[in-house]
């Protein structure tokens, strides 16, 4: 392995093992604070904390409020979307009953899926797979760095043509 | 407004510096010419590229202030009138280098069967030039600015003896031409115009998988750094920056006598007076230039009496594919990076005895974005929320792949731009509009294309992202026109001569995409640059000859 490479292996290595502490809490610039509220806990049912960071942890809600400020249609779809839930009321119920409020509405019952549905999906995963918690910890990218050599496929039975 | 105009009679004016102007001008000067060049951006700093701002730290920086390069050209800036229904995506880059700034830098030669296919099936016009009088300019372009690739030469597929060493393969690649290989298609080393070790002073690529943000050490090919600035260094080129070209001049005699442009941000009006015009402004916005210049002596447009220019134009048509190899399920993420984009590429694929090819031409592949890239937008397309989405993302993410097929579009009469008779730009330039519309031929071969690619994801035992097939790109999305002011033996057919000279106006040239007669399966900018230095090659001889 080249010098390189085993470099960029440990600069994985460090980052995978960052605590990862929640985002310090930010305030909403868009959405109302029960409207940023509900959202956070939405983007938290659709990418949780595992054994790595969730949606949360990655700063995933403020990353929403601010594509909200951006594109007036998106932010009116999040917001009668979360309305569509019962707004705060949602929060109030148990784990379970949030999962099961987020299922009827993921398409996963076979009936097409909620616009509001896909549409924070989307925003969801565009953003957390943009964060250092999401890109690096979770998936473990570790490109964008200079490499003296590029090993490619290493693998000889990857090369097979039979 | 007043309206300055240049003392001085510029030997050649060219208009553009994108691959066709920048290799007009570097050829031009390095033979004793002198060269004024009118761009109408600047030139793109390289000590501000974001090639190296990480994913997440975009954020951070924009929220700072901080902002990447601009390179494309806001629609809100130069609008493109369509018909309602019918979009055309056109991507402009106006500034030093063009769209070779930000180019995907596939680096194919167009192949014998290419050129002479025209001919034979006789759709629309031959092609004026043969591959025996191209591969000297493509062999020159080559070592001029370096291309990684293979040297095999396939049917549809010259190779080289000038590529310099092509990147390994990732391991999807590697298993994609397997499974091709089983389903009967070939798969190549790809050509891409990435120095992969020191050439001619530019830096080797260090892989960092960037590219599309512009390189900060120049390590693929982009006309600024690779033509325009060696030709400054003869001391014979004159850059105007910011300079938008509104009209090509004519004098009594109907040539060419210079440009009228306008100061990009000033909105003055400035006259250059020339000997020698060459357009180079990129195939559209060359072709709304010549519509433009409408003298007494040329009420169509210059040298336009026959009714050929902003007509047959033809691009690609193209769609994407995506799939996840089961070799790679859950395995190790590696870096993927390597020069960016595809490191195989797909000639030209007909199947066994012509079995259902049903079409004319055809269509080749790219292969984009595999293994682990720096997002995971494929998410989206995956079922279900929680923590089961989340386990899916990450055991896919090393394995994606991705095929990218492009097919050639046929050249029609009506597939056309024009000038908006009304709607003017903010310097009094009328705004072009693009009609266009891909026909019978284009839809049977998006068929064949469709099943090439499910034909190959099968034999990988892929599991397939969701398409719907017969879906296309919008038009222009491939970003490959041509054909608006083309080459032709027949005046009355073509524009241009087979030297890219106007038939009607011999001291003016056209050396962008806008002259070849078809847009071929192929990426075009290797074209471009061997025909720009062949058609100056000729320019130069007959201004040595006192004939222009
Ligand atoms: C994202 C992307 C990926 C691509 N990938 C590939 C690829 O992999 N392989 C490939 O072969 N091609 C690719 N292309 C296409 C390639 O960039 C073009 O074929 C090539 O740049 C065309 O060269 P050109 O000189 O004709 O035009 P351009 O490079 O577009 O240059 C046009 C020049 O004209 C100037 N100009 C325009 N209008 C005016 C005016 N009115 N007055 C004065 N100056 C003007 C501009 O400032 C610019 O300098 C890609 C393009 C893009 C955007
Ligand atoms: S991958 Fe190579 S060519 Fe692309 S930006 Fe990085 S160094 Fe430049």
């Amino acid at each position: 392995m080249s010098a390189t490479r085993r470099d960029a292996l440990k600069v994985l290595a460090a980052t995978t093992s960052l605590p990862f502490a929640a985002q310090a809490a930010t305030e909403p610039k868009n959405f109302t604070a029960e409207e940023f509220a509900v959202l956070s806990r939405l983007s938290d049912l659709i990418l949780p904390r595992t054994d790595t960071p969730g949606a949360v942890d990655a700063g995933v809600p403020a990353i929403l409020d601010e594509a909200a400020g951006r594109s007036p249609a998106l932010w009116d779809t999040l917001r009668e979307g979360v309305a569509s839930l019962g707004g705060a009321k949602f929060l109030s119920q148990s784990e379970a009953g949030q999962n099961e409020a987020v299922r009827r509405i993921s398409g996963l019952d076979g009936a097409a899926p909620a616009p509001f549905f896909t549409a924070l999906k989307n925003q969801v995963i565009d953003a957390y797979y943009s964060t250092r918690e999401g890109l690096v910890t979770e998936l473990g990218y570790h490109g964008n760095v200079p490499l003296a050599e590029f090993p490619g496929c290493t693998h000889p039975e990857h090369q097979r043509l039979d | 407004m007043q309206i300055r105009t240049s003392p001085e009679i510029a030997d050649v004016l060219i208009v553009g510096s994108g691959a066709a102007g920048g290799m007009a001008a570097w050829n031009l000067t390095r033979q004793g010419v002198n060269v004024t060049l009118l761009d109408a951006g600047e030139r793109f700093n390289r000590a501000r590229f974001w090639t190296h701002v990480r994913p997440w730290e975009f954020r951070t920086r924009e929220a700072r202030g901080l902002h990447p390069p601009e390179f494309y050209l806001q629609p809100s800036e130069q609008p493109v009138l369509t018909p309602p229904g019918r979009p055309f995506d056109l991507m402009r880059v106006w500034g030093r280098g063009g769209k070779t700034n930000v180019w995907g830098r596939v680096a194919l030669r167009y192949s014998d069967l290419n050129f002479r296919e025209p001919a034979l099936d006789g759709w629309e016009i031959p092609w004026p030039v043969s591959y025996a009088e191209m591969a000297p300019y493509y062999d020159r372009v080559e070592q001029l600015i370096g291309v990684c690739g293979g040297d095999d030469d396939e049917p549809f597929l010259p190779g080289s003896r000038y590529h310099l060493p092509p990147p390994n393969p990732r391991c999807g690649e590697y298993l994609i031409r397997r499974a091709a290989h089983h389903a009967g298609v070939k798969i190549v080393a790809g050509r891409r115009a990435v120095v992969t070790r020191e050439h001619n002073g530019h830096a080797p690529c260090h892989f960092c998988g960037a590219c599309g943000r512009g390189c900060d050490i120049s390590a693929f090919f982009n006309s600024s750094d690779y033509l325009l600035e060696p030709a400054l260094a003869t001391g014979r080129l004159t850059i105007v920056d910011h300079a938008v070209a509104a009209e090509v001049l004519t004098g009594d005699d109907g040539l060419a006598s210079g440009v009228r442009y306008f100061g990009r941000q000033t909105r003055d009006e400035h006259t250059i007076h020339a000997r020698r015009v060459i357009v180079a402004a990129s195939c559209v916005d060359s072709t709304r230039l010549l519509l433009n210049s409408r003298g007494t002596r040329h009420p169509n447009g210059i040298a336009n009496s026959n009714d050929v220019i902003g007509r047959y134009l033809c691009e690609q048509i193209r769609f994407h594919m995506y799939g996840f190899v089961p070799e790679l399920m859950g395995g190790p993420v590696h870096n993927d990076d390597g020069i960016s984009g595809a490191h195989i590429y797909m000639p030209r694929f007909v199947p066994a005895g012509g079995k259902g090819r049903d079409y004319l031409r055809g269509y080749g592949m790219q292969f984009w974005g595999f293994g682990a890239g720096a997002g995971a937008s494929f998410a989206k397309q995956l079922p279900g929320f929680g923590a089961d989405l989340k386990r899916a993302v990450k055991q896919r993410y090393p394995a994606l792949v991705a095929l990218h097929p492009y097919g050639e579009v046929l050249p029609r009469a009506d597939n056309r731009i024009t000038l908006d008779p009304v709607r003017k730009d903010a310097y009094g330039i009328p705004l072009m509009r693009i009609e266009y519309s891909i026909g019978e031929n284009e839809r049977k071969m998006a068929e064949a294309m469709y099943t090439t690619c499910e034909e190959i994801l099968h034999a990988a035992k892929a599991e397939v992202l969701p398409y719907r097939r017969g879906s296309l790109d919008v038009n222009g999305a491939a970003i490959h026109e041509h054909g608006t002011c083309r080459m032709g033996t027949d005046p009355k057919r073509s524009a241009l001569n087979r030297y890219c000279q106007a038939h009607e106006v011999k001291n003016l040239f056209v050396v962008d995409g806008a002259s070849f007669p078809t847009s071929t399966e192929k990426n075009p900018t290797l074209t471009i640059l061997a025909n720009a230095w062949r058609a100056t090659d000729y320019m130069a001889a007959e201004m040595a000859a006192g004939r222009v």
